[in-house]
């Protein structure tokens, strides 16, 4: 498993479209072969943090807390999802701290259009005084100052969004581009450890080093991989190196 | 008082002033503290670097002049520079010698892990599977703390599979990271220090895709915000680290040279050949190394390594097996070629380790070659048509060394030192971290800042 296992952070007003923009992403991830722990702000709070309260303290707390699940999880290769208001700057600063690979997406959808959506009647409870320290009516939300990426729901859908937010995703190499799809394999230990050495050899570092080394042998066997993909000649391409992957008995024929 | 160092290899002043906005923690640290840049080595390569810096001696003291280094006049290959080539003390010796103990994570120079008193994680250029701490047991707390095997470099990073280098530094910098603020929680030292191979590793590779003066720039590069990315989570663990420090504590954050866009190669071998110096046996293909064996020694009169700075070795009588130059000659040959180097498209400034050093310890290369100011790396292998390349020979990489890194100090009491104006140098670093322990004078160097106990 590569170290690619971000924490993609999704902050913004209740309602911006943070929930829906992560579900949407988590679709398009599952397509790719890459399989995503999604943390949404309701579920930690009924879960993870059902002590604590809405203050800046707890509020804090809280993002400690799901700094802390999301950076176990990529510790171990899990690429997480985090759907959580995060209002205060030190709450994203937290996790920061705490991830190596924090991706901070700002959803961001004006006051007016998140009230008109309300999808949970909050703010129509906070406006009749219902909820104290509600964000946006009547505690602030601290924009990000530098997010990795804005997202404004005002005017893009839901899917518009989330295209935008995996173009990102793939550009920077996080996951998997357009037709390619990640593999987790079983490969027998005495045949890694062989070619991981060959690899070495040939200078192809890291721990998919085998898969690599494959694809090169591949790739010289039949100058220039690639060369043809204008041509819709990526899923041939594809096939070459899943027929050496066969031949070698890392994957099911 | 303790002192805590945070070594940040290859770190210039320029990206500190880039990336500023995005940088609460350093930024705070350079207002309230005191930030100088700081004069590298000769040559500013990362091994005699950090040794000179916390030694106060200087490579040609140390006999340590790059990674690699001449074990003997042979034509043979060069050995690698380690902890058993530091025959001088350093800081945690000073320190262990006066009952002052010391935790030291991953600084260059300390493989194999040298004992010291305290705990030692030894450096990037520890070998798979060599033991790698001091004591031998506290790899378990390493392996514990950092949740499984510890890194120490990543791995292939003259790479093109840049997402790769890039989550590999940052993971790798997460655990080094988690292990230096467990150390400070600990609170069983008086000097910590934790030195940081990421930082180096980014700017190679994804210094051409934010800098739009490097000649090979990727305009509109999905890896243009890699280096600044790297900086921003530096920072926050920065932060991390500071916020598990007592009052007591003095905060050094150093670096061994700077870093600066590559702007492209020259094949000095290729040169020598021009320059009717260097016979090779036959003719090689383009970008072949320079081995012994394809060189005629009885026509070769100079031959060069390559790397971030050039190394020109002589063919002398009497001390290189089949030598041609008689020793009475080596001078004016050696000025030669300096010349002629200076000719060069790109310029070059040549060094004679004797001028530049207090002492020549063997063995030193008889020129030290710095092209186009730093911006042009010294290329070693032969057989190429053109003298000038884009690309280094040995991997893809967007960065050069540069001579100045920073020096800042922070903490309660921190003063400038007596001497100390504008730039402040690299051999005065031991003595300064020796400072606020009253033991400044046991390490040739001046104090760049006096810390004032306010206790």
């Amino acid at each position: 498993m590569r170290d690619s296992a971000f924490t993609l952070w999704c902050t913004g007003l209740s309602g911006a479209g943070k929930s829906t923009l992560c579900a949407a992403v988590a679709r398009e991830l599952e397509r790719r072969g890459v399989r995503a722990a999604w943390l949404d702000g309701d579920e930690v709070r009924r879960e993870l943090s059902a002590g604590l309260g809405f203050g800046r303290a707890d509020r804090i707390e809280n993002a400690r807390r799901v700094a802390y699940v999301a950076h176990a999880l990529n510790r171990y290769g899990v690429p997480v999802l985090v759907s959580l208001i995060s209002p205060y700057r030190e709450m994203r600063d937290v996790a920061r701290a705490r991830l190596s690979s924090f991706i901070e997406v700002y959803v961001r959808c004006s006051l007016t259009t998140c009230e008109r959506r309300d999808p949970k009647a909050l703010y129509a409870r906070a406006r009749r005084g219902e909820i104290p320290a509600f964000t946006g009516v009547s505690d602030p939300y601290e924009e990000p100052e530098h997010p990795d990426l804005v997202v404004d729901t005002d005017e893009l859908g839901p899917e518009e969004a989330a295209e935008r937010v995996v173009r990102y995703l793939e550009g920077a190499g996080y996951i998997p581009a357009p037709g390619m799809r990640r593999l987790h394999l079983e490969v027998p230990a005495d045949e890694f450890s062989r070619l991981e050495a060959a690899a070495s050899v040939a200078g192809i570092a890291g721990p998919e080093s085998f898969v690599r080394l494959v694809a090169a042998e591949a790739a010289t066997s039949l100058a220039p991989v690639g060369a043809d993909r204008a041509e819709g000649g990526a899923a041939a391409d594809d096939e070459v190196v899943l027929a050496r992957l066969r031949d070698l008995g890392y994957i099911d024929a | 008082m303790r002192v805590v160092v945070i070594g940040l290899d290859s770190e210039p002043p320029v990206l500190w002033e880039r990336f500023d906005a995005v940088l609460p923690t350093i930024g705070r640290m350079r207002r309230e503290g005191i930030f100088l840049p700081l004069a590298s080595t000769d040559p500013p390569i990362t091994v005699p670097a950090w040794m000179s810096m916390l030694s106060g001696r200087d490579p040609g003291e140390l006999g340590v002049y790059g990674f690699r280094n001449r074990a003997s006049y042979g034509y043979g290959a060069l050995v690698t520079a380690d902890a058993t080539h530091v025959r001088v003390p350093r800081v945690w010796d000073v320190l262990g010698a006066h009952g002052l103990k010391s935790a030291v994570v991953g600084v260059p120079g300390t493989y194999p892990p040298p004992p010291v008193a305290g705990v030692v994680v030894s450096d990037f250029l520890t070998p798979p599977g060599a033991p790698y701490t001091s004591p031998p047991e506290f790899r378990e707390t390493v392996e514990r703390v950092v949740g499984g095997p510890y890194r120490f470099d990543v791995e292939g990073f003259r790479s093109h599979d840049l997402p790769r280098i890039r989550d590999e530094a940052l993971a790798m910098t997460e655990r080094r990271f988690d292990l230096a603020c467990h150390l400070a929680e600990g609170g069983e030292w008086d000097f910590l220090m934790v030195h940081e191979i990421g930082l180096d590793r980014v700017h190679h590779a994804f210094w051409n895709h934010f800098d739009p003066r490097s000649p090979r720039h990727v305009p509109d590069s999905p890896f243009a915000s890699v280096v600044e990315r790297y900086h921003r989570y530096l920072d926050a663990r920065i932060a991390d680290l500071l916020a598990r420090l007592t009052d007591e504590c003095v905060v050094f954050v150093v670096s061994d040279h700077g870093s600066r866009a590559m702007e492209g190669g020259v094949y000095l071998n290729d040169w020598l050949r021009e320059e009717g110096l260097l016979t090779l046996r036959h003719e090689v293909e383009p970008g072949t190394p320079l081995r012994p064996e394809l060189v005629d020694w009885s026509r070769t009169r100079a031959w060069a390594e390559g790397g971030y700075y050039g190394r020109v070795f002589l063919n002398v009588a009497g001390r290189e097996p089949e030598g041609t130059v008689a020793p009475a000659d080596a001078r004016a040959l050696a000025e030669r070629i300096a010349r002629g180097l200076g000719e060069l498209r790109c310029g070059a400034e040549v060094l004679v380790p004797e001028e530049t050093y207090r002492a020549v310890r063997p063995i030193a290369p008889d020129l030290m070659v710095y092209l186009g100011g730093l911006g042009w790396r010294a290329l070693g292998s032969v057989g190429h048509d053109d003298l000038y390349a884009l690309e280094n020979d040995t991997g893809p990489d967007g960065a050069n060394h540069d001579r100045l890194g920073v020096f800042l100090a922070w903490g309660k009491g921190v003063g400038l030192g007596a001497r100390c104006s504008g730039t402040a140098s690299i051999l005065d670093v031991a003595s300064t971290l020796l400072e606020p322990f009253g033991l400044a004078d046991k390490l040739p160097g001046e104090p760049i800042v006096e810390v004032t106990d306010l206790a």
